[in-house]
């Protein structure tokens, strides 16, 4: 169902600066979603906006086809999982997650059954009379959960619920997450600025910058098919390049690059002679080969060797370009070997053109 | 290692300085001479004389009236007010503020004087209303400050996440913020009330013939030596009173403290 959650041309100004500016999304049912950015790029207004703390200057909200813009949160069957978790620190874990259910009026019994299903689902049933500041940051992000999911939400709405703990935890917390999504089926919007964690949660993704959409698409797309410069060097490490279209081919075009000579390429989108490209190359479809017999054009040295355990990184200048190249296991070059950097074909990425026809 | 004996004798030095005046005054109550220069020997005829003193016992009802319904003004507007100050920001804010908090500076003595040329000149007998009134300006400056002070550790977060919840803003009033901020509320409180017990300055300004409070009536008893040990004895009654008060209020806040 594509229209579940419809995000129709939001706008919205904080004073002079347009925190978002346009926005349009369509989230499925029962996927996780999430809202990918650096730090300023608005998914976090636009997460407030889906819950209702504010409101758009234009555009729609529609949920299951009804327009929420105008409703206030405690109106919208809408939950959130704050960053700081927000938990009520006069109230028990238990009081915690009876909340919501208490100000929706349901039955005592009814209320008692679902919260304490909620700490099972949880795993929270031994703390459950503990208050907020005597369990720990992981649990605090566990009730947040379970106070949210108790009230059947359409949409679970999450802030980087993530982002305040360390990183073993955040990794243990990510796999309950999804374990999580698969047993509730509830729909995830999830606000992160960090890309291992919503390329590993989520089914799609929408990369934001400076209050716009560049793409919206599944993970593995993002990270093999960029469409903009942006969401290339966002999502993992790339070589941004610049290049020419220098002729054509049998199934595509030639494009030029400084540093690495005339390569194939298949562009999505009409191309003629003579454009010039941004391409998007990832370090671990580049690899190294022997230099000493090569075009001298061509030829590159090796700046900087770093070794990780299961890869190797090398940094390559060559005809100024500064190339990150990135190869299985342990390092086969040294610093200021001349290298000949090598790029696997269909790999090579358009991800910005300027036409030469004005 | 040697003993140092420096840290003892500091300490009995401010004991000494703290309470030395109060134990005076609590023996003083118990003592049979009247000008209490010299122990005479041990009696209760000064608590029998307070007894009998009714005008001490007016003064003490008209005192305990104002502080107890000046105190209940002053903390809901007080409370009200930090709330707004701390909720809505405008660029009169810093304005706004020094507003509500420069009751706290102002000099008693210049209070008493405007508060007095105020209710002369719209008309208003001087009597128990106008040292509510008095009472309630300057109280509601202390209630303020201590409430703004538990405030700026309150997580506005928490209202969303009461809101998001299904609370409507009264509700999360209700069910999230004041129980929050009741011990900064609290502690406001019982400042305003021993603030409003106590006044003096104020309170002789505004007082009128009929209504005399617990301090004026001290005051104006301290004027013939008769009455002395009677004030020691009041005095000593006061500080009892006040002991079990602050020991009450502080087992009161205790499992509020915890949370």
């Amino acid at each position: 169902m594509e229209d579940f959650l419809v995000i129709d041309a939001i706008r919205k100004r904080f004073g002079n600066h347009p925190a978002l500016d346009g926005v349009s999304l369509q989230i499925r049912e029962g996927e996780v979603f999430s809202l990918l950015g650096p730090s300023g790029c608005g998914k976090t207004t636009l997460l407030r906006l889906i819950a209702g703390f504010d409101s758009p200057d234009s555009g729609q909200i529609l949920l299951q086809g009804r327009n929420v813009a105008g409703l206030p949160p405690e109106k919208r069957p809408v939950n959130t999982v704050f960053q700081n978790y927000a938990l009520f620190p006069h109230l028990s874990i238990r009081e915690n997650i009876a909340f919501g259910p208490k100000m929706a009026g349901w039955a005592r019994s009814q209320i008692s059954s679902e919260v304490a299903r909620m700490l099972a689902l949880v795993k929270m049933e031994d703390q459950a009379d503990k208050l907020p500041s005597q369990i720990s940051g992981g649990q605090k992000q566990r009730v947040a959960i379970a106070r949210a999911l108790v009230n059947k939400p359409r949409v679970l709405l999450l802030d980087e619920p993530l982002a305040a703990l360390d990183l073993k935890l955040r990794q243990h917390l990510l796999v309950e997450l999804a374990a999580l999504h698969r047993e509730v089926g509830t729909t995830f919007v999830y606000v992160t600025h960090d890309q291992a964690e919503a390329m590993s949660l989520s089914h799609r993704i929408a990369v934001m910058n400076a209050g716009r959409v560049e793409q919206v698409d599944v993970p593995e797309s993002l990270y093999r098919a960029p469409r903009t410069p942006f969401v290339a060097s966002f999502i993992g490490d790339t070589n941004l390049l610049a290049g020419s279209i220098t002729g054509t081919s049998s199934n595509g075009c030639k494009v030029t690059v400084p540093g690495l000579g005339v390569l194939e390429i298949r562009p999505e989108t009409p191309i003629t002679v003579g454009d010039q490209v941004t391409l998007s190359l990832r370090p671990e479809d580049l690899s190294l080969t022997d230099g000493k017999d090569s075009d001298p054009s061509l030829v590159g040295v090796v700046d900087e060797v770093i070794y990780f355990g299961a890869f190797t990184r090398y940094w390559v200048t060559s005809s100024n370009q500064r190339l990150l190249v990135q190869t299985h296991g342990k390092a086969a070059w040294a610093r200021g070997d001349a290298v000949r950097v090598a790029v696997d074909p269909g790999t090579l990425h358009i991800v910005e053109m300027k036409s030469s026809v004005q | 290692m040697k003993r140092s004996w420096g840290p003892l004798i500091v300490t009995l030095l401010v004991l000494v300085f703290f309470y030395a005046p109060l134990v005076v005054l609590v023996v003083n109550s118990f003592n049979e001479s009247r000008f209490g220069g010299t122990w005479e020997g041990f009696t209760w005829k000064w608590y029998e004389k307070l007894w009998s003193a009714d005008e001490v016992w007016a003064a003490l009802v008209v005192t305990l009236k104002v502080a107890v319904s000046a105190t209940l003004a002053a903390t809901v507007l007080g409370t009200l007010a930090a709330w707004v100050l701390r909720s809505y920001a405008t660029r009169l804010q810093g304005a706004h503020h020094g507003l509500v908090m420069l009751p706290l500076v102002v000099p008693d003595l210049l209070m008493g004087m405007a508060l007095l040329a105020l209710f002369v000149s719209v008309g208003m007998e001087t009597g128990i209303v106008t040292i509510w009134i008095a009472h309630v300006t300057f109280c509601i400056s202390y209630v303020t400050m201590v409430v703004l002070g538990r405030l700026r550790d309150f997580d506005t977060s928490l209202i969303d996440a009461a809101r998001d919840l299904g609370a409507s803003p009264w509700r999360v009033a209700r069910k999230v913020v004041l129980p929050i901020l009741m011990p900064g509320i609290i502690a406001g409180a019982l400042l305003a009330f021993t603030l409003s017990i106590d006044d003096f300055v104020i309170t002789f300004f505004v007082s009128g013939p009929g209504t005399t409070t617990l301090p004026l009536r001290i005051a104006s008893m301290m004027k013939t030596s008769r009455n002395l040990p009677i004030i020691n004895a009041l005095s000593s009654l006061l500080l009892c009173i006040t002991f079990i008060a602050v020991t009450l209020s502080y087992r009161l806040n205790r499992p509020a403290s915890n949370s």
